[in-house]
Parts: C-alpha cells; structure tokens; sequence
C-alpha cells in the first residue's frame, strides 16, 4: 500500500513528533508508515484522515501486490 | 493492539534491572566466580527435600540458584511484558513478531543441542535453555524498537 502522508504533512507543517502527538502514536509509527515498513489499522488510518481533513483514499492507495 | 494483558510501562525498569542482577549473579555463582551467602535456606522444599544440592552446618538447603532464577523470570517477564511509555499498535506489532522470532530462534537453537550435544553436558544446554526464550525475546524487541527509533530520529 502507498500513502502520501509525508506530503500532508509538509502541508500543515507538522513534524513527525507533531502529528504522532496529535493521533495519540509513537513517534516511530509514523515513520514507518512513511516508509512504507508499516499499514495503519483502520482506526489510525481514520484517525489521520481526521488529522489532514481528507478522506481516507486521498491517503492511501492500494498497489499491484494488494 | 490490545494491551490488557501488558503490565503498566513504570514496572519495565524494574524488571530489567532484576534480570539483569539475577543473570549476573547466577552466572558468576555457576562458575564460582563468587560465593554468596545461601540466601534460601530459610525455604524448605515441599516436593524432594532430600535432593536439595548445598549442605550448611550438615543441613541440606537450596542452592542460590533456585532465586536467581525465580528473579530472573519474574523481571525478564516484567520488562518484556510491560508497555512501552508511547504503546501502540506497531509497536505491538514489533512484540508479536519478537515474540515468533524468540520462538523459531529459540528452538533452532534447542534442535542443534540436540545435534551436538549429548550425555552430561546436555543438562547445562538444559539449564540455558529455560531462559534462552526470554532472554531472546527482550533482545529482539529491543533492537528492533532501538532501530526505529533511530530512523525516525534521522529522518527529521
């Protein structure tokens, strides 16, 4: 699965740090999900889709191998 | 993830600090690097009184090494079971898949003592082998969760 969450992020000008505050992680999960190494539960996903004001699609999308 | 079967994150230190005493002290004890005082021989064995291993004014009594390995599973299961300060659901991820690599390790490990190992010395293999599972998982965990957060540290 890719995600643009790094992009979002650039948007609002949010740190890692910041926007693992706001959706209640570590910081290391939200590394890994921009690098790919990790897929939010459904509950996270939402929970970023809150964060950026954007629906979940527009986050993620499913690759080939999905 | 579900965290209800995980201790609060405050009882980690306190058990890694136990193993780690216990560990240090049992393997310095086994080797007979150092001799402590037989700080069990208050304790009775309900189950094979005759067996026990030291003798103290004629009187058989536990060795040492029956309490650091009851302070080494306690503190081992603590620190590997208690949450981390910001628990997550990848970071529960990371101790699930610890926990299956622990596994596999663990008796990949068992399958080449049984290999190369055989008579007497098996029963030390033995001894090692009932905290190799934890021992291995904390290692793991660890690691993976050390180089994480190193990564999220570089990418800022």
């Amino acid at each position: 699965m890719k995600n643009n969450l790094r992009v979002e992020r650039a948007v609002l000008r949010l740190t890692q740090e910041e926007l693992a505050q706001r959706i209640g992680v570590s910081r290391q999960t939200i590394n890994a999900m921009e690098a790919g190494k990790y897929v939010p539960s459904t509950v996270l996903a939402l929970k970023l889709a809150q964060v950026f004001g954007k629906p979940v699609e527009q986050l993620f999308t499913l690759e080939a191998e999905d | 993830m579900l965290t209800r079967y995980l201790f609060p994150h405050r009882y980690k230190r306190l058990g890694l600090i136990l193993a780690a005493v216990a560990l240090v002290l049992g393997l310095l004890e086994m080797y007979d690097v150092v001799q402590l005082p037989h700080l069990l021989a208050w304790l009775p064995s309900p189950i094979g009184n005759a067996e026990l291993p030291d003798v103290l004014n004629g009187e058989k009594v536990r060795a040492n090494h029956d309490l650091y390995a009851v302070l080494l599973i306690c503190g081992g299961l603590l620190s590997a079971c208690s949450r981390e300060k910001q628990e997550d659901e990848y970071i529960g991820r990371i101790r699930l898949e610890s926990l299956l690599w622990a596994m596999y390790a663990y008796y990949a490990l068992l399958l080449l003592a049984f290999l190369l190992v055989s008579g007497m010395p098996f029963f030390t293999v033995m001894m090692y082998a009932m905290f190799t599972p934890l021992l291995l998982f904390l290692a793991r965990f660890h690691l993976v969760l050390l180089r994480s957060a190193q990564a999220a540290l570089h990418e800022e």
